[in-house]
């Protein structure tokens, strides 16, 4: 409502001049009943328990809605596969919010390795490492070599197994694992501390070797024995 | 009266409804009386005031002095007259169902009133029956809604706004800008 109109200017006159004649009146004459009191006092407190209760169920309602929130959530949490869409989404599909991050910069190809630098990689050239045994049948299936990463597939044509190597610099890669039904030991490679995986799927057993020295990260995956995957893992140069 | 810290949800509500009736309850026990004969009726009408001042505080809060007693002067009438008209069996509202109303804010914003002009609309505001005077000022001066007059003045939302409307064209009269009402 806009002040400047005329209405507002006539009401505030008739409001003066309402409020005058009741200034006016001689109210030292006038008792107010008990009875009255005792209503209004009544009323006052009808109305302190209406909003009492009022204020009880908004309570409780919200005591209501952040429990069936909780009880959704555990109840998310305890399916694995909603645990695990969970995890997919936080870890792989944003990890740059909480994974490490290194960054290439001015790679210098040649030499057979190039440069890089990340945040904690000093800038050495990339030296290409490959295993020098395979088992019987193995042969070269496919070999990506970018200027930070060696990965190379071995296949053997009459099983139709495939050998996997993997070699980056330290601490530029990073290796997830589903330790449902995975047994982890710890292993050493060459003098070098390591972790071994096995797993048994269609009644074939794969290792999965990895471990690093002091420049590079090595990764094996095989479906080979133990001795036979740690063999290819020391025969590395 | 302690009872009526409880109510009020916040330090400077309390203080105004506390302020308010420990102020105003005999004026408003006697404008009701004016009305009112019997004093069970009045003292039904100052509580249905009281009633409708705690469910309004809002409207309340920081008015001057003359400005609140004359809206607890409009409430306790109004509650007063509700009574008054019950015990006579009367339609309140009556004929203000088939009104067909106009809309009240059209067209006379930017009318220019004399001073004598404004005078004399002022003085007839003070004398026009209350059921038109009481939801202009309410209306024009303490900026009611329509929804909010309906609930004080216990009336439907034609009944207002043809109480608006009449309020306005009697007042306009004067201005030469109006029409006479026909009633």
């Amino acid at each position: 409502m806009s002040k400047h109109r005329w209405e507002y200017a006539v009401a505030q006159a008739a409001c003066q001049s309402m409020a005058g004649a009741v200034l006016e009146m001689d109210v030292s004459d006038v008792v107010i009943p008990d009875s009255l009191q005792e209503r209004v006092s009544k009323l006052f407190h009808e109305e302190a328990q209406r909003l009492a209760r009022r204020r009880l169920i908004r309570r409780r309602v919200a005591i209501a809605i952040v429990a069936a929130v909780v009880a959704a959530l555990t109840a998310c949490m305890v399916i694995p596969g909603i645990r695990e869409k969970l995890y997919q989404i936080v870890v792989t599909d944003h990890d740059r919010y909480f994974s490490y991050q290194s960054k290439l910069m001015d790679v210098d190809e040649g030499d057979g390795g190039g440069a890089a630098t990340s945040d904690n990689v000093t800038a050495t050239p990339f030296v290409r490492k490959m295993p020098s045994y395979l088992p019987e049948g193995y042969v070269l299936h496919e070999n990506l070599q970018k200027s930070l990463m060696v990965r190379t597939f071995f296949l053997n044509p009459k099983t139709g197994s495939i050998l996997c190597y993997e070699q980056y610099p330290v601490g530029t890669s990073q290796y997830l694992f589903n330790s449902k039904g995975v047994d982890v030991e710890t292993i050493l490679i060459d003098g070098h501390p390591g972790i071994m995986t096995t797993i048994e799927t269609n009644g074939v057993r794969h290792v999965t070797l990895l471990w690093n020295d002091d420049r590079y990260d090595y990764y094996i995956h095989a479906p080979l024995s133990v001795d036979e995957t740690v063999k290819i893992a020391e025969s590395i140069s | 009266m302690l009872n009526l810290i409880l109510i009020i949800k916040n330090e400077d509500e309390r203080n105004t409804a506390l302020w308010i009736w420990e102020t105003y309850q005999k004026q408003m026990y006697r404008i009701a009386s004016k009305i009112l004969r019997n004093p069970s009726d009045v003292d039904d009408a100052v509580m249905d005031a009281v009633r409708n001042m705690i469910a309004n505080i809002q409207k309340f809060m920081g008015l001057r002095a003359l400005d609140t007693l004359c809206l607890i002067t409009i409430y306790v009438r109004n509650a007063s007259l509700k009574i008054y008209n019950k015990n006579k069996k009367t339609a309140h509202s009556g004929d203000d169902e088939d009104f067909e109303f106009v809309d009240d804010d059209t067209d006379i914003e930017n009318i220019v009133i004399e001073k004598e002009q404004f005078e004399a609309i002022a003085r007839h505001l003070r004398n026009m029956p209350e059921i038109y005077s009481h939801p202009f000022i309410l209306r024009h001066y303490y900026g009611y809604s329509v929804k909010e007059l309906m609930q004080i003045l216990d009336l439907t939302e034609v009944a207002v706004k043809k109480r608006l409307v009449r309020a306005k064209q009697q007042l306009l009269v004067l201005t030469g800008k109006g029409e006479k009402d026909d009633e």
